[in-house]
């Protein structure tokens, strides 16, 4: 399947560069297309946790888009609370085939570490961020420290 | 071991030991002298090698430096050697072409980004004395240099053989042409072909709109001297104006390059040869065709067909529908062609089908006009309920199309809902929604007439009806048909199910008598046997809708 060629080629190709922010990735028993990996922000006030993510690749992968999902709760104008996120580089109408996982990686840390509020999952978590900036990085942190993974030692 | 060799041609060789050999000669005439000095020998080679073995093992050393494309030499029927040399510049990325036009007498630049420009051409003929004497007769060509230009490295050509006299010169000179030559005449990364453009202009008489702006300037002076006429220069004319030319000739090269080479594919990451790969333009994105025929069929699959972009992150560039059609083959890319052509009308306020089954023809209507006209088969018809055209009267639709287009409506983003009001008219839909709930509403408020079984809403007053089509008299409560002269019994009568309920189900006080004649009943509105809707609106017209 020409799919998971590509696919292991790309999972390669991050193991290798070992980004600092997404880490620990995991590839499902015998499906290469299900990946786990912890994305490690560093912008308050998400830099006090990890969040764990899953990257599921359809079959028709890469002329279909992977689907990308939060397994850790965070409070996110952009996550929603069942995990989904809306990201634009993966949406249906803007996905181009040459587009790789490790581009995406990239905009999802981009998108974690700097929130768009104007185009919110949860639109009371994006008005406290514009209204209230204080009391959303307050809220933000304390969630993150209460829900978030532990962050990797080094 | 040492070496030495002398002007006159003579070699001197010093070899310690006694066992001498002389390898790698193949000359029958070195003469070797051996003396001894001391306990070494010496020996005088003296190599006479024929000029036409040097012009052998030149044009020898040359096939193997250069390609076919490059090169091509033979043994000519006057038993002398002669070739052709096209030196393929390297060009800076971002080279281009410019020259200056003059539109209605203002001149303006053009800029043609160029990546490969024809050869610059030596072809040579080698005399039998070369190069032990004579220079090898060559000619220069080249299409975009300038006579001027061609004659300075012409100048440059012979400079070196004067320079290298008795040995071989043609990879000096095929070296210098594609090496150096472009430094040599100054042109870095922009050539400039204004003043060949003016003189196309001039001879093909389309300078006429410039001339008032050529004369403006001082003119130059006569005594510029022209360059003698060089049998070696040689020009040959072109078909083309020259930026047509350069053009076509970097497209063709450029194609025929891209097929040569081998480009990593960023969808599949394979390594294809690029007579197997497909380029957009114009940003140059390569990939290969198994993965494009993907990409297109999953696209025209999901209807995604307004735009078929490379699929390189925030990319631009577009598919052209050749590439489509080569990718997905005559059966794909037909669908696609026409959901694309739909979509595209669908996008035009002006363009409309032909209703009939068998034609289907785009056809363009008036705005504001209910009337258009079939181009290919010549059916006028009403653009709205697509039937035969029908003047000023409303469109007849039947109520399962209705239905359609509402519920398409309805459901529909704000997308869809412009596209159905610039098929239907916002104004018709509208009515359609309207209809269809009175529809709903006859089919929930109405009966049925007991004598013809028209529809009947019964809009006011008491439950003696009667039917506006038959003027049959019955009870809206039972459907029992009454007696005409005296109707109202039906409701005294102790016998009677609906005794007393002459007003029942009327809103307010029930014992209020209402003043009634038999006008109060007659229905506002009501169906005909077709089902059709019979409608009085306000300006008092009884109309089908």
């Amino acid at each position: 399947m020409a799919a998971s060629r590509r696919i292991q080629k790309e999972l390669n190709d991050i193991r290798t560069a070992g980004l600092k922010s997404f880490r620990d990735v995991n590839v499902g028993e015998n499906n290469i297309l299900y990946w786990t990996g912890l994305i490690v922000p560093e912008n308050p006030p998400f830099n006090k946790g990890a969040f764990r993510i899953e990257i599921t690749f359809p079959a028709e992968y890469p002329f279909k888009p992977p689907k990308i999902a939060f397994k850790t709760k965070i409070y996110h104008p952009n996550i929603d609370e069942k995990g989904q996120v809306c990201l634009p580089i993966i949406s249906a109408e803007n996905w181009k085939p040459a587009t790789k996982t490790d581009q995406v990686i990239q905009a999802l840390i981009q998108l974690v570490n700097d929130p768009e509020p104007d185009h919110p999952l949860r639109a009371d978590l994006a008005e406290e961020y514009t209204k209230d900036k204080k009391r959303f990085f307050k809220n933000a942190e304390d969630y993150t420290k209460k829900y978030g993974e532990k962050r990797p030692a080094d | 071991m040492d070496l030495v060799i002398h002007d006159d041609g003579t070699m001197e060789v010093f070899v310690t030991g006694m066992d001498l050999k002389l390898y790698g000669s193949s000359q029958e005439d070195h003469v070797l002298a051996p003396s001894t000095c001391g306990n070494r020998f010496l020996i005088s080679v003296i190599f006479n090698m024929s000029d036409e073995e040097d012009q052998a093992d030149e044009v020898l050393a040359l096939q193997s430096i250069y390609n076919g494309e490059e090169l091509s030499c033979l043994d000519g029927e006057d038993g002398l050697k002669s070739g052709k040399f096209h030196a393929f510049l390297t060009l800076p990325s971002g080279f281009r072409v410019t020259f200056k036009t003059y539109t209605n007498g203002s001149p303006s630049s053009v800029v043609i980004p160029i990546e490969h420009l024809p050869p610059i051409t030596l072809s040579f003929k080698l005399p039998k004395n070369y190069p032990s004497e004579s220079i090898p007769e060559y000619e220069l060509s080249c299409p975009w240099l300038t006579v001027t230009k061609l004659l300075k490295i012409c100048e440059k050509l012979d400079a070196l053989w004067n320079e290298w006299k008795g040995s071989v010169i043609l990879y000096t000179w095929t070296n210098f042409l594609k090496e150096e030559s472009m430094d040599f005449i100054g042109v870095k990364d922009v050539l400039d072909i204004s003043r060949r453009h003016l003189m196309e202009l001039r001879k093909s008489g389309k300078l006429d709109e410039t001339k008032r702006n050529i004369n403006r300037r001082p003119k130059p002076r006569q005594s510029v001297v022209r360059p003698p006429l060089d049998p070696r220069v040689v020009v040959s004319p072109l078909s083309l104006p020259l930026h047509q030319f350069l053009e076509s000739y970097n497209d063709d090269r450029s194609k025929t390059t891209f097929l040569r080479n081998i480009y990593h594919c960023s969808i599949c990451f394979m390594e294809t040869a690029g007579s197997n790969c497909l380029q957009f333009h114009p940003c140059g994105h390569v990939y290969c065709k198994q993965c494009m025929e993907q990409y297109f069929t999953t696209r025209i699959k999901d209807a995604m067909v307004t735009s078929m972009p490379c699929p390189y992150e925030k990319c631009t560039s577009e598919a052209n529908p050749h590439q489509v059609k080569d990718a997905v083959g005559a059966l794909l890319f037909n669908k696609y062609d026409s959901m694309l052509l739909s979509v595209t009308l669908d996008k035009m306020d002006d363009i409309t089908y032909c209703p009939r089954t068998t034609c289907g023809s785009p056809v363009m209507r008036e705005k504001e006009e209910k009337m258009a006209a079939c181009p290919a088969c010549r059916y006028v018809f009403c653009v709205f309920c697509r039937r035969a055209y029908h003047g000023v009267e409303f469109c007849r639709m039947k109520s399962v199309e209705m239905k359609k287009v509402v519920l398409e409506y309805q459901e529909g983003d704000d997308a869809v809902k412009s596209r159905l009001e610039k098929r239907y008219g916002a104004t018709q839909i509208r009515r359609f929604i309207n209809d269809m709930l009175s529809d709903d509403w006859i089919q929930t408020n109405s009966k049925n007439c007991p004598n013809c079984e028209a529809s009947i809403e019964k809009s006011d007053g008491c439950n003696k009806m009667v039917c506006g089509k038959c003027q049959t008299f019955f009870c809206w409560l039972c459907l029992g048909v009454l007696d005409r002269s005296n109707p109202y019994s039906h409701y005294l009568d102790a016998n009677s199910r609906c005794l007393n309920q002459l007003f029942l189900g009327i809103e307010g006080d029930p014992n209020v008598e209402h003043e009634h004649d038999d006008d109060d009943d007659l229905d506002e509105a009501f169906l005909d046997e077709e089902g059709d809707f019979l409608f009085m609106d306000d300006d008092d017209f009884i109309q089908f809708v």
